[in-house]
């Protein structure tokens, strides 16, 4: 223990767990890894059915990645963000067809409002720790459920809001599904880069550190109160940027679809768990496994016995909770090492 | 008022009637090195964390380069210069070595690139760049003690408070870590120092300071203090008998 | 006048059916800390399974209790073993595999019934008592009966047996329980057993007020989270007042408000105790950071 570098001990082969990337290669595998998920998008182009899916993969990929962000990496496992969903997704919606305002720009205003909603709903509650912060947030989930029922003026109430079908690039209504896919890997791309962007910052760092000691995080002179409400203005802002598009995609929503536990606040939460919490794959995996998985399930099961396909999917999950711990992103990682280790 | 880098004034906290610390007083020099030992539940661990903001106290004043402390949180005295140890060692136990060394080093260095060249240095300096990449959660007791070294030194503080330290460690990392905390304080750190074990007292320690109950019974220079009957009866008394 | 005491009535008898779901939710809670998606789909299995008492055996619902509660027992301590242990250390993933379980057993349900609704006939349907110009159905007023008694029993039974007793003593701390030779994991399954063993309960008495539904176990797990909450986590008095509490607020929310509102009221409640009194109304302070805190 010497202040040079001690050159007697040889450094084991490092056991290490992610490096610190340098960004050259952060961004080449980030670029790969967006071209591999591009490659479905040509190959079934053609396709309707499975392009629809490859819109609801790319955009819940989207989404996953954006709830990780406070969630997975910060470790404040929200149930709420439907919350921010549904904000973008009536705000656009609203602004549409009152002002015929652009999607284009109005998803700006719900991205801006839940950026500013998001940190001061979540703020009493990030006391809260572990299962307490999920049930509270859980909480605003159906609070906003309730409130989007009642708002009849605002939501449409329990009937919704219908867009008309007029298609043009600027209503961002499209004929066909090619043109949304692109737009949904559009947005995937931009919530990656931006994941990326906060993981390989000092905010990153911050959020890692206050997720494994909230002690040890202040006495390294981290303000957690502020790391926590910024991630999470981050990681609103996309979410609601992800309800626009899905409103302008199914051009029909109302409160249950918005605020549905299993389709969407929780759904968040289980890509990213499949997939692997905390990692910037992870999200993205799990989207690519479960959401076709699913659709797939659904189409060859669903004129059978109601509910078949969903009965396997729970179990399919219930298995990936046991078996797969650390996710999908955790068996490829310790399959990577293995295969080094062989190498060597 | 005095001039002290760090000045304890009347400090107490107590818990629902429970003094866990009462009335302390005492100052700390800048560049000194000072102990603080008592037994189990003298209130040490304690009064450390009224020091760097993890508990607030009820009574007295505690200023650090004439600015007063008390209601300041933890995260705003670390970026005034106060760096910690806890006694449970806290590593981030997902974040390899490097990086939790990175985390303090943040505080100064906005820059990822800065930041890891800062928390390299660090490493070197406690014996840990061959461990850099390893998970915190893997190191053994001994390298988790000094990874919190090199995360309180990444936030390049002007005072450590060093909280046992030593305790679990084996007599030749004794003699590092003793090594170690020595060579901090002759590069010019004010060191503060809760240890158990008096043989490392006596090694660097000028000024030491006793608590019991609470309550400070002693101060002075190491020789004079540890011979003093009430100090033994204090802290060995138990063994002792 | 009469219409406050109507409202209150109401409130009350609704309150009954919250705090008997939420008993069980309350000690899993409690006790395992987890949090269990899956127990509003426990209490649905208890009205399957006296429903199917009464398909097959003819048996009332108030009978089928004797098959209902041990065949809820075993199945809780099975998932305690199967699926809640092995997860022990990853309370987010156990969150995720009770999720799963909630979509594996309302949509295994769903596909073996079809989708068609069931109701359970009781005989004591018609009957009821008068009070004053407000008539309260037996079936309602069992459930508000049953659930005091099951309160005050599951209390003597926390307080005065042993294994009452190294049930709290895990619930306090586990490591020094585990010094003290209290076998943690076997606790556990204890636990849980009894939890689901009190929703399935739950379920056979609610079973003849409800019509039968997959789904309907969404009905309560929210209520019966906002109750744990409210009450205190792992009080039985806490679950008892708590879901009386909950009860109340919706029905005099629901009637003087907007019944539309009158969930997003107790919400907001519930929002505003787990912010200000995060141990809840009756629960011991400090409790909710249990298992939270460092196990050194």
């Amino acid at each position: 223990m010497s202040s040079v570098p001690s050159t007697a001990t040889v450094a084991p082969l490092a056991r290490s767990s992610a490096t610190i990337l340098p960004l050259r290669r952060t961004l080449l595998l980030l670029a790969l890894g967006l071209g591999l998920a591009l490659l479905p998008l040509l190959l079934l182009a053609g396709n309707r059915f499975w392009l629809n899916i490859l819109v609801y993969t790319y955009l819940f990929a989207g989404l996953s990645v954006a709830w990780n962000i406070i969630a997975g990496y910060g470790g404040q496992f929200s149930l709420g963000h439907a919350v921010f969903f549904a904000v973008g997704a009536y705000m656009t919606a609203r602004l549409f067809l009152v002002w015929d305002i652009s999607p284009w720009l109005g998803f700006i205003p719900g991205a801006a409002l839940c950026a500013l909603i998001g940190p001061l709903i979540f703020w009493p509650t990030f006391r809260l720790k572990g299962s307490f912060f999920a049930i509270a947030t859980l909480a605003f989930n159906e609070v906003g459920l309730v409130m989007a029922n009642y708002l009849e003026t605002l939501t449409g109430g329990p009937r919704g809001l219908q867009i008309p079908y007029q298609a043009s690039l600027g209503n961002m209504i499209f004929a066909h599904p090619f043109a949304y896919a692109v737009l949904m890997f559009g947005f995937m791309a931009l919530c990656l880069a931006i994941a990326v962007w906060v993981r390989r910052s000092r905010l990153g760092y911050y959020l890692l550190a206050l997720r494994e000691n909230e002690d040890a995080a202040r006495a390294a002179g981290i303000d957690v109160a502020s790391a926590k409400l910024r991630a999470t203005a981050i990681s609103a802002a996309l979410s609601a940027t992800g309800g626009a598009l899905f409103v302008m995609y199914v051009r029909t929503i109302d409160p249950p679809t918005l605020f549905s536990l299993s389709d969407v606040g929780f759904k968040f939460a289980l890509l990213a768990l499949i997939g692997g919490i905390g990692t910037i794959s992870g999200p993205v995996l799990g989207a690519f496994l479960i959401i076709p998985a699913e659709s797939w399930l659904r189409a060859e099961l669903g004129g059978g016995l109601p509910g078949m396909h969903l009965a396997i999917l729970g179990a399919l999950m219930l298995l990936a909770a046991l078996f797969m711990r650390r996710g999908l992103a955790g068996v490829l990682d310790s399959a990577w090492r293995r295969w080094r280790g062989r190498k060597r | 008022m005095s001039t002290a880098f760090l000045s304890v004034r009347g400090v107490g906290r107590h818990f629902q009637g429970l003094h866990a610390v009462e009335d302390v007083s005492f100052d700390v020099g800048r560049g000194e090195i000072v102990s603080i030992i008592g037994p189990n539940g003298a209130g040490k661990t304690t009064l450390f964390n009224l020091l760097t903001g993890q508990l607030a106290p009820t009574s007295g004043e505690i200023r650090f380069r004439d600015l007063v402390l008390n209601r300041l949180r933890p995260d705003k005295r670390a970026k005034l210069g106060l760096g910690r140890t806890f006694q449970i060692a806290k590593p981030l136990a997902a974040l390899t070595a490097l990086e939790n060394a990175m985390v303090g080093a943040f505080l100064h260095h906005r820059s990822l690139h800065d930041a890891e060249a800062h928390a390299w240095a660090k490493l070197d300096q406690v014996g840990l760049r061959a461990r850099a990449q390893v998970r915190a959660g893997e190191l053994t007791l001994s390298e988790r003690r000094r990874l919190e070294v090199a995360r309180a030194l990444a936030l390049e503080p002007q005072i450590i408070l060093l909280d046992e330290v030593m305790a679990g460690l084996n007599p030749s990392e004794v003699a590092e870590m003793i090594g170690l905390v020595g060579r901090l304080n002759e590069a010019g750190l004010t060191i503060l120092i809760i240890e158990h074990n008096l043989k490392v007292v006596r090694a660097f320690s000028r000024r030491v300071i006793v608590l019991d109950h609470g309550a400070k019974i002693a101060e002075g220079d190491a020789q004079t203090i540890l011979s003093m009957p009430q100090v033994i009866e204090a802290y060995l008394g138990k063994r002792l008998k | 006048m009469d219409a406050l005491l109507h409202v209150l009535v109401v409130g009350i008898l609704l309150g009954g059916i919250y705090a008997v779901v939420s008993l069980g939710l309350n000690l899993i809670f409690g006790v395992i800390r987890v949090v269990n998606f899956a127990h509003g789909e426990l209490v649905m299995l208890g009205m399957y399974g006296a429903f199917l008492a009464y398909s097959t055996l003819g048996l009332d619902p108030y009978s089928s209790i004797l098959l209902v509660v041990p065949a809820l027992f075993l199945f809780g301590l099975v998932i305690q073993r199967l699926v809640i242990e092995p997860l022990q250390a990853e309370s987010m993933m156990q969150m995720f595999a009770t999720f799963a379980l909630l979509t594996i057993l309302q949509n295994v349900v769903l596909a073996i019934t079809r989708g068609e609704g069931y109701s359970v006939p009781t005989r004591l349907a018609a009957a009821g008592v008068q009070l004053g110009e407000i008539r309260i159905t037996a079936t309602r007023l069992i459930i508000l009966v049953a659930v005091t008694a099951i309160a005050v029993l599951l209390h003597l039974f926390l307080q005065r047996t042993l294994l009452g007793k190294s049930i709290r003593a895990v619930t306090q701390d586990r490591q020094a329980a585990r010094l003290m030779g209290i076998n943690v994991e076997r606790t556990f399954m204890v636990t849980f057993g009894i939890g689901a063993a009190l929703a399935g309960l739950a379920g056979a008495l609610i079973a003849p007020i409800y019509t039968l539904a997959p789904g309907i176990g969404g009905n309560f797990i929210l209520a019966a989270f906002a109750v744990v909450v409210l009450g205190g986590l792992g009080s039985v008095a806490g679950a008892y007042f708590g879901g009386i509490i909950v009860g109340v607020v919706e029905a005099f929310a629901g009637y003087y408000i907007d019944p539309e509102l009158k969930q997003a009221i107790w919400f907001l409640i519930f929002l505003a105790v787990l912010i200000v009194r995060p141990t809840g109304l009756f629960g011991q302070v400090g409790a909710e950071e249990i298992g939270f805190r460092e196990q050194t």
